[in-house]
């Protein structure tokens, strides 16, 4: 049962942000759906044990590239000033109160069990495959080339955005 | 520390060419952010640089000689022959190549080092991905040299044309590339293996009919990938708007060191991987052959812009380099053969256009060479060198080229094919020598003017064009360094 709601619960979330990503008309909308989507796969990773894919999920799709594409959102400007009023009715209720609620769990779980943070997750004595650990010994011993040459990537990547984006004084006039 | 380099096989020697380009723009990128130095200081380091990775390129002889076939970094780096004419041919595109570019880029001004840097860092990504076992391996290197590309097509930023070309080239081949990495995908999933070699073992073990279906599937994905990247029919739909819109002293280096490096990895994957399963993608192949010369012969026919009718030339050469690749062992021989001399006609060819049109131009209307023999006798000759070399004209490397070609595929039985093939070719005479008749032959009221040519230019037109002859005349060392890229496989 738990293992169904387990699955359950950040599938339909899952699906619930995409569809959001699809068809909401605010900009910003979508790009919270798509961060919904990218939060429950995480959490689906966790259920499946692969502990570093939902870290890296976490901290490089919904951290980095969220951010990124929330950039791109705001600097093409969807500020309007219609859009700075509060459209949800009890929006400021809803938050604080979830808020509370929040707080009040942590605070209550903490104290349960003497302010010990191993919570919920137990500390796993086998190691298993996802785990940083074997991605390492993989990474940097037979995939160490590729490893290194990915940062050749990088660069020319770097280097390409630079010469092409990059608008010099003097090479407009002479047009 | 030495255990564990020796169980993972590293070996500097091996990336030596490599190493030389990244450090030449690493330095070249230092001084561009750092010190105000003149153009000669940066000249020095470029050229040094282009010579010591030819220099490295013969050292990586000596340890072929020393270990033969063997392979590096865990299986992620492979020394065979192909890796070697890989790496020469991509070393002499780079020198051939290296004079336009550099004059070209001195044109953007502040930019120079940027286009400089972006040329030697992708000529290490294709070095790395003609040297690549591992598929993973070929990828990163086809990435490394194709965004260089990309941004290459794009540098002339006040013309609207380059800029459309940078995007669609960008577009289109990010779209490859997915193919090609979700073929490597499917191929790892469903057969588990990533290694070039390791596939062959892996059909020998298991035997030709038991292979899944999704790895065939695979197989046919990856290499559409790298259809896409020597534009073969029906992948060629880039290929024009990028020729035609790229700056054009650029254009020759990017047509060719794409195409160059993507036919030795074809060339390599049909002769190791599929050796054991040799007729499964004929059907796959003979359509884009055929397509490839049809749509490339007809539309070539009908352009008026000269860099678009070397493309679409292209599209048809590149029909014709691969239905030797993909029919055995002899007929590989002879599109190596093909590819080189091909290789040579397109850089020299982009160097005469490069003169004539300038260097950061991109439209080029076929009535702009009217009556060039007038003022420019030594552009005229050259310029119909290389046309009747492409054309296939007896002595120049371009007929024995296609001579070799067509009789080993008529030694395969290939009847069909070769009819098609000898087809084109007519057909080819009418889109080669057209340019050619009014260069030379048609009348006209205003001749072009004539153009400066500087003595380095002088230089690498005359060797190229003298190449092209020799090969034609002489062509048995090249046939005897093409016989011995395949020896190891007969």
């Amino acid at each position: 049962m738990i293992e169904l709601l387990l699955f359950a619960i950040p599938a339909s979330l899952l699906i619930l942000g995409a569809l959001i990503v699809v068809f909401a008309k605010n900009p910003v909308h979508n790009a919270m759906g798509l961060v919904l989507t990218l939060t429950s796969l995480a959490i689906l990773y966790i259920t499946l044990n692969a502990t570093f894919v939902a870290m890296v999920q976490m901290l490089v799709y919904a951290g980095a590239v969220m951010t990124l594409f929330l950039f791109v959102i705001m600097m093409i400007g969807v500020d309007k000033p219609e859009q700075t009023k509060e459209q949800i009715k009890g929006q400021k209720l809803l938050i604080s109160g979830t808020l509370i609620l929040l707080v009040s769990i942590v605070v209550f779980i903490s104290l349960q069990n003497g302010l010990n943070w191993n919570l919920l997750f137990p500390q796993s004595e086998i190691s298993l495959e996802g785990t940083p650990a074997i991605l390492a010994s993989a990474l940097f011993t037979s995939w160490v080339f590729p490893f290194e040459v990915i940062s050749i990537l990088l660069i020319v990547a770097t280097t390409a955005a630079i010469a092409l984006a990059y608008e010099f004084k003097q090479s407009s006039d002479n047009d | 520390m030495r255990a564990i380099a020796d169980a993972i096989g590293f070996n500097l020697v091996v990336i030596s060419p490599t190493i030389t380009l990244v450090l030449t723009a690493l330095i070249l990128l230092f001084f561009t952010i750092t010190i105000e130095s003149n153009e000669k200081v940066k000249q020095v380091i470029t050229f040094s640089g282009v010579v010591s990775t030819i220099f490295c390129v013969f050292l990586k002889f000596g340890l072929f000689l020393q270990n033969g076939v063997s392979s590096y970094f865990s299986k992620k780096i492979l020394l065979d022959e192909f890796s070697l004419f890989g790496n020469v041919l991509i070393g002499l595109i780079l020198l051939f190549n290296i004079l336009p570019i550099w004059d070209s880029s001195s044109q953007l001004r502040e930019k120079t080092t940027e286009a400089i840097i972006l040329t030697l860092m992708s000529t290490s990504g294709f070095m790395l991905m003609v040297d690549s076992e591992n598929l993973i391996m070929l990828f990163i290197g086809l990435e490394i040299g194709s965004i260089s590309l990309y941004a290459l097509a794009g540098l002339n930023r006040v013309d609207k044309l380059s800029n459309e070309a940078s995007l669609k080239y960008f577009l289109l081949g990010s779209l490859a590339s997915c193919i090609f990495i979700y073929g490597v995908s499917l191929v790892y999933v469903s057969f588990s293996v990533l290694s070039v070699y390791d596939f062959a073992t892996g059909v020998g073990f298991v035997g030709a009919d038991s292979v899944p279906l999704t790895t065939k599937l695979g197989v046919i994905l990856i290499f559409i990938g790298l259809l896409f990247k020597i534009a073969a029919a029906p992948f060629q739909s880039w290929a024009p708007d990028v020729y035609q819109g790229s700056p054009t002293g650029y254009v020759g280096y990017m047509a060719s060191i794409a195409k160059a490096s993507a036919f030795i990895v074809i060339a390599r994957l049909c002769q190791v991987s599929l050796r054991f399963m040799p007729n499964e993608f004929d059907s796959f192949f003979l359509l884009v052959v055929i397509l490839s010369v049809i749509i490339g012969s007809f539309f070539a026919s009908v352009q008026d812009d000269l860099k678009r009718l070397l493309a679409y030339s292209g599209v048809v050469q590149s029909g014709f380099i691969l239905s030797g690749i993909v029919s055995g062992i002899n007929g590989t021989s002879a599109s190596m053969f093909y590819l080189f001399a091909y290789i040579i006609q397109l850089i020299g060819i982009f160097v005469i256009f490069s003169i004539i049109n300038g260097k950061m131009s991109s439209n080029f209307n076929i009535q702009d060479i009217q009556g060039l023999i007038i003022n420019n006798k030594f552009l005229a000759v050259t310029f119909c060198t290389f046309m009747l070399g492409l054309a296939g004209i007896p002595l120049t490397s371009g007929f024995v080229s296609k001579f070799i070609l067509l009789t080993n595929l008529w030694a395969y039985q290939k009847y069909l094919l070769v009819s098609i093939l000898l087809l084109s070719t007519v057909a080819g005479f009418y889109f080669y020598l057209k340019p050619i008749w009014i260069a030379t032959i048609e009348k006209t009221e205003t001749p072009v003017q004539n153009f400066k040519i500087k003595r380095s230019e002088y230089l690498l037109i005359s060797s190229l064009a003298t190449m092209t002859i020799f090969f034609g005349l002489v062509p048995s060392s090249l046939i005897n360094i093409s016989r011995w890229v395949v020896q190891s496989y007969l």
